[in-house]
């Protein structure tokens, strides 16, 4: 799927990958999803072709400090080896909820404004867009958000981000099954959307 | 000639998607109805919130503004029926928060003191009016700020602001607030917000900065202080869900005024406040309001400029509902 939007030149792909609220999971869950987890930036690491062929830069956005060590450790240099690709990003959000980036970013802009100081202690919309671990990590606006298995929540998602003119797609498959053919319809509405606009 | 025959091609893949839709919206329209209003459900939302789109670059008629007291006040008749205890009505420019619309509101319950525009600031203490209907007070000038704040810090309960000078708590919540002011009646079964884009992002920003404010204040008052500000989710879940804002609500039901000459178009939630919608359970009423001439099943509301909220949609919103499953990450 990742090939796929890079091949349709879609610039910039978020993956909810593990919430903080996963936590809550038994402790044997969230082992063996930490271990997956390692495994797989291991494996990133070592054949990152895919990522490297197509110039993307890896952000793991998140409360990382939440993470386990030897997690932290290949997060990081997961993302050493992508910094300086500029052609596409993949957000990899773990551990994360929006709420905890929306209150992370309005912690900075305070932190930003009382370190700057400055004629005016007012800070805006725009400051707290800027504080945003998705926009420090280079990624435009949101175009589309879809959610599969037909659940119609958001889930503590991208909020700040979908919550204005984004397209929120609701998809009955479930992840693993989706594919090219459950796009495409997600890609023609976003053109019809562009094309009328 | 391979782009003329790209585009060509794409455009052909269009016109049949078009028609796709087109058949799809028409057995989604003859699909089954609801189940009525009075039927038993296995669950009900305690908050519902009420998203009324509409096509904001026409001039605001009465029309429109008929159509949206219509929306609102169907919705409270139906919310009070099946014991839902908090309607939230959303439109993005607040018509229904204007004076001389709410006082043509009929309403079976109290409306919550307004929501914060973004113009104004959070008091970190309570108002110097008790006065129901006031209006949230903006935080003062720099000369009552001291005051203010000097409040806020004798003052403990809820939440606090972490600091390692944890002699001081800051506190936020305006909880013990809101029973002296008694701006709600505790025993309603059912209370209303208005709100708009302004109760989303920029009462988040006003949020920031009071807390800004408070802690250049703090550090005026104390130069030894050299804490990071840190804050917690809870923390601004107290600011933005508190007193002097509005709770999540349970169920979302985005309803679309302005009829559509488009198939169904995918969800966008047209500025609606961020910060509570992280688990609501979100309906999107699409079929409605299209003008397509040869489609007789919209005849009836197509007709009209708006396409008003139905006691019908309102109880396919809730058969949603009451079949979601939420796992809260678990």
């Amino acid at each position: 799927m990742l090939e796929i939007c890079f091949r349709l030149r879609i610039r910039c792909v978020s993956a909810y990958v593990f919430s903080i609220d996963n936590f809550k999971r038994s402790q044997e869950e969230v082992d063996a999803l930490m271990a997956l987890a390692e495994q797989s930036f291991a494996e990133l690491i070592q054949y990152g072709n895919i990522l490297q062929q197509y110039g993307v830069r890896l952000n793991v956005v998140g409360k990382k400090q939440m993470l386990p060590p030897n997690v932290l450790q290949a997060v990081e240099k997961a993302e050493e080896m992508t910094r300086h690709n500029d052609s596409a990003i993949l957000n990899l959000c773990i551990p994360y909820t929006s709420r905890d980036e929306m209150t992370t970013a309005v912690q900075e802009a305070v932190h930003t404004s009382l370190e700057h100081g400055g004629a005016t202690d007012v800070i805006t919309e725009k400051d707290i867009d800027a504080h945003l671990m998705t926009t420090k990590g280079g990624s435009p606006p949101l175009d589309i958000l879809i959610r599969t298995s037909g659940v119609m929540r958001l889930s503590d998602f991208l909020l700040w981000q979908c919550s204005e003119d984004t397209q929120i797609q609701i998809v009955k498959t479930y992840w693993p099954d989706f594919g090219l053919f459950d796009l495409l319809p997600i890609i023609l509405d976003y053109q019809r959307k562009v094309w009328t606009a | 000639m391979f782009r003329l025959v790209s585009s060509l091609a794409l455009r052909l893949i269009h016109v049949l998607y078009s028609l796709a839709l087109a058949l799809l919206y028409l057995r989604r329209r003859v699909g089954g109805r609801p189940r009525p209003l009075a039927s038993r459900r296995n669950k009900i939302p305690a908050v519902l919130g009420l998203l009324l789109v509409y096509d904001e670059e026409r001039t605001c008629t009465q029309d429109l503004v008929d159509s949206l007291v219509q929306c609102a006040e169907g919705a409270a008749a139906w919310c009070r029926a099946v014991g839902v205890k908090q309607l939230i009505v959303y439109d993005r420019q607040g018509i229904l928060r204007t004076p001389s619309v709410r006082a043509r509101l009929q309403l079976p319950g109290p409306v919550h003191g307004d929501t914060l525009l973004s113009d104004n600031l959070y008091p970190i203490t309570p108002p110097l009016s008790d006065d129901p209907d006031s209006q949230t007070p903006p935080l003062s000038d720099s000369s009552d700020t001291e005051t203010v704040v000097a409040s806020a810090l004798s003052g403990a309960e809820n939440s606090t602001v972490k600091s390692r000078r944890q002699s001081s708590s800051r506190h936020w919540s305006q909880r013990s607030w809101a029973s002296r002011k008694g701006s709600v009646n505790q025993e309603s079964t059912l209370s209303f917000h208005f709100i708009s884009r302004d109760s989303g992002k920029p009462a988040i920003a006003a949020a920031a900065t009071t807390l800004r404010r408070n802690e250049t204040f703090l550090k005026l008052a104390d130069q030894e202080y050299g804490d990071l500000f840190q804050l917690t989710v809870s923390d601004l879940q107290d600011l933005v869900e508190g007193d002097h804002g509005f709770p999540p609500p349970d169920l979302m039901v985005v309803h679309h005024l302005t009829p559509r000459k488009q198939p169904p178009t995918p969800l966008e939630l047209h500025g609606f406040p961020p910060w509570q919608i992280r688990l609501s359970e979100i309906y999107h009423n699409d079929l409605v309001g299209f003008q397509w001439p040869f489609l007789s099943y919209t005849k009836g509301r197509a007709r009209k400029p708006y396409s008003v909220f139905t006691e019908q949609d309102f109880c396919a919103a809730l058969d949603q509902y009451a079949g979601a499953e939420m796992r809260l990450g678990k």
